[in-house]
């Protein structure tokens, strides 16, 4: 046999198809059902938070309450204003329908913000009070969070968190490297749910105001001074906001009120100890 | 705002495989050009895995040759791979790296060994550096060994 030496035409070996091709639809499909598990566990979350008794929450409020970040000691003596906050919530209560605890701290950040952290603690950022003139806005906030205490939206956040990190570990192995990653696709993801979540807040606030001070006056108040105080917004950027813009969010308000033909009466105006 | 800073952790993930994309698939076609220009150019040496020569003729020397190569994966093959490795099947992204690094390490064999009319015996074997350490590239070194024929002056054609 004589040696004809010759290369082979084509090689077989390598696949001839672009190299994004596989790496897209692996991506593509490992994301849809990624999202639709989030989805549908997400839904298995607000069931099982819907459905638990009191005793239960209470037993897991405890569990979390002493892991939840930012939670400080309790002061020796309060603060004149953290009093008159926490005689502010009191007298919310009975209107809001809250049996939990509710315990207001005041903080200072230049923020204007508040927060509730589970096992009932609101945190009231004080720059929170330079942006409200009446004791009606400061109650419609306060009120915003006395109801995600009894809509349960931190333990909603909580099982939506532990459903998105048992994910990640279940796709990567770890979820230290995958979790940074998701973190913004998480916020894109939740951002939506949590708008719906602050919106039946607002509602249920705009309820709890009306019952106490038998209307609806100053429930805008805060909202509108944000943004007020906001000089530009950037486009887009409300896609990533967990809280709905404030100019809808004020539309919101204003269409409820109307709806539900509540009057807007005189507000208390604020004085807060020095 | 706060929306897009968080996206900075993404991005950092993100980059490397996009200039891995970009850089990998420059680097491999110029590879792929050098390598058929020299396979082209080696057409003329024969070189099988047999024991014994297919030429006729006296064998005057014979030595033992080599020519390895290492090369490296970059963040785009590392990643479809890893995607692969969720899902199963055929590694294609790593198949290019290992065919150009097979085909690099017989060229640097008969660059090694000019005046040869022959190799016999070619064996090829493979390396994984840094094998499955965290946070290591991977890379993979192809070694191919074998053995040269010179013929006698009369016999060589």
């Amino acid at each position: 046999m004589k040696y004809q030496p010759s290369l082979p035409g084509r090689n077989d070996n390598v696949s001839d198809e672009h190299p994004l091709k596989d790496f897209l639809s692996i991506l593509v499909k490992l994301a849809a059902l990624a999202l639709l598990a989030f989805f549908v566990l997400g839904l298995l979350v607000d069931a099982v938070v819907d459905r638990m008794d009191a005793s239960t929450e209470a037993a897991l409020t405890r569990l979390i309450a002493d892991k939840a970040p930012g939670v400080m000691a309790a002061p020796d003596k309060p603060h004149p204003r953290e009093a008159q906050l926490q005689a502010l919530v009191d007298s919310l209560r009975s209107c809001a329908r809250l049996t939990g605890p509710a315990t207001v701290r005041l903080t200072e950040s230049k923020v204007p913000n508040a927060v509730v952290v589970p096992g009932g603690n609101i945190y009231v950022f004080s720059a929170l009070l330079e942006h409200v003139q009446s004791e009606n806005g400061l109650a419609f906030v306060l009120a915003h969070e006395l109801a995600h205490l009894s809509h349960r939206d931190h333990l909603r956040a909580l099982g939506r968190g532990i459903v998105l990190y048992g994910l990640a570990a279940l796709l990567s192995g770890d979820t230290s490297a995958l979790a940074t990653v998701l973190a913004p696709v998480r916020q894109l993801g939740d951002a939506n749910y949590s708008r719906a979540r602050e919106s039946a807040a607002d509602a249920r606030a705009l309820q709890v105001l009306a019952c106490r001070y038998g209307h609806a006056g100053g429930a805008t108040e805060f909202f509108q001074a944000l943004d007020a105080g906001k000089d530009k917004a950037i486009p887009g950027a409300h896609y990533f906001d967990s809280h709905p813009a404030m100019r809808a969010r004020i539309a919101a308000i204003q269409a409820a009120v109307a709806q539900q033909g509540l009057k807007t009466g005189a507000v208390v105006p604020l004085a807060m100890p020095k | 705002m706060d929306g897009f800073a968080s996206f900075f952790p993404l991005l950092i993930w993100v980059l490397p495989i996009v200039l891995g994309f970009f850089f990998g698939r420059l680097n491999e076609k110029r590879h792929y050009r050098s390598i058929h220009a020299r396979e082209q150019a080696w057409l003329h040496l024969p070189t099988t895995a047999s024991r014994y020569p297919l030429l006729p003729g006296q064998v005057a020397r014979s030595e033992l040759v080599g020519g390895s190569v290492v090369v490296s994966v970059d963040y785009f093959k590392r990643a479809a791979a890893g995607l692969r490795s969720i899902v199963g099947g055929p590694v294609k992204s790593y198949e290019s790296l290992l065919d150009r690094a097979k085909r690099e390490a017989v060229l640097r064999l008969k660059e090694s060994c000019p005046g040869a009319h022959e190799i016999v015996n070619l064996r090829l074997e493979t390396a994984s550096l840094s094998k499955n350490a965290r946070g290591g590239i991977g890379a993979v070194e192809v070694f191919a060994f074998a053995t040269a024929i010179y013929l006698a002056e009369q016999t060589a054609a």
